[in-house]
């Protein structure tokens, strides 16, 4: 039992690694330069981001805006065909006769013996 | 930079209201009808083999042409007519009047592209024939 813990000592002792202590000097070097280097990497950062959030921000209300004028004309449906609500023919007239002409996507009002008052 | 995205972006959202605004008008054409033979004009072409199948003459002769930006609140002068013409092609009210007196009034819904004949008007100076209007909404 001795023995084999004097083994697992000797294996750890072994096992560790060289330790390598920084001095202080070399230490706050290090850490000044890693410091300007984060420092740089913000400010690029700083320079390029609003750029690309402005051109981000454009192309969205361009595509926006287009989507809300193109889309309503190219997806409104004229389906049927022109329908007429009321007529009152003032004129003297004999009978008003609307047809839809379904091949021609017409419809037609048709005013039978119009005639002016003063034909009359 | 950032001025430079304000002012395309200003510029663009102005132009397409501008573009929006000028979406849609009114054709509206005056046309002699008669039972004389003959054919019809270039500028019916596309109403012509309407006319032959529902108003049965043979001849059609393009007299005068206007038209107004929708919405209308416009009077149109045609031959001896005028058109009176109010509203969206959704809910448009037409008067016709032939010099101071009304012939007719009318409450219709235009469809893009789908033509309204408003036929049987009493063609001026003529012994035979009638005249015809012809309203179609179309794109500006």
């Amino acid at each position: 039992m001795k023995r084999l813990w004097k083994e697992i000592r000797q294996g750890l002792k072994d096992m560790k690694t060289e330790a390598s202590p920084k001095s202080p000097e070399v230490f706050w070097e290090d850490f000044r330069a890693r410091a300007s280097l984060r420092n740089r990497e913000t400010a690029v950062e700083r320079e390029h981001f609003p750029v690309l959030r402005w051109a981000a921000a454009t192309v969205f209300a361009i595509v926006a805006v287009s989507a809300a004028v193109i889309l309503p004309g190219v997806m409104r449906e004229d389906t049927g065909v022109s329908v007429v609500n009321s007529i009152e023919v003032t004129a003297q007239h004999s009978g008003i006769v609307i047809t839809r002409d379904e091949p021609g996507e017409g419809t037609v009002v048709w005013v039978a013996d119009m005639k002016m008052r003063e034909e009359a | 930079m950032r001025k430079a995205c304000g002012i395309l972006t200003a510029l663009f959202v102005l132009c397409s209201v501008c573009g929006a605004a000028a979406g849609e008008m009114l054709s509206v054409r005056l046309v002699y009808a008669s039972d004389r033979p003959g054919g019809s004009d270039k500028g019916l072409e596309d109403v012509v083999d309407l006319l032959k199948r529902t108003i049965v003459l043979k001849h059609y002769l393009l007299r005068d042409s206007s038209s107004a930006a929708l919405p209308a609140d416009k009077t149109l002068a045609l031959g001896d007519y005028a058109v009176r013409c109010r509203g969206e092609a959704g809910d448009m009210r037409i008067e016709v009047f032939r010099g101071r007196k009304r012939l007719l009034k009318t409450n219709v819904t235009l469809k893009r592209g789908k033509p309204l004949v408003l036929g049987g008007l009493p063609a001026a100076g003529e012994q035979e024939g009638r005249e015809i209007l012809i309203f179609l909404v179309k794109k500006r």
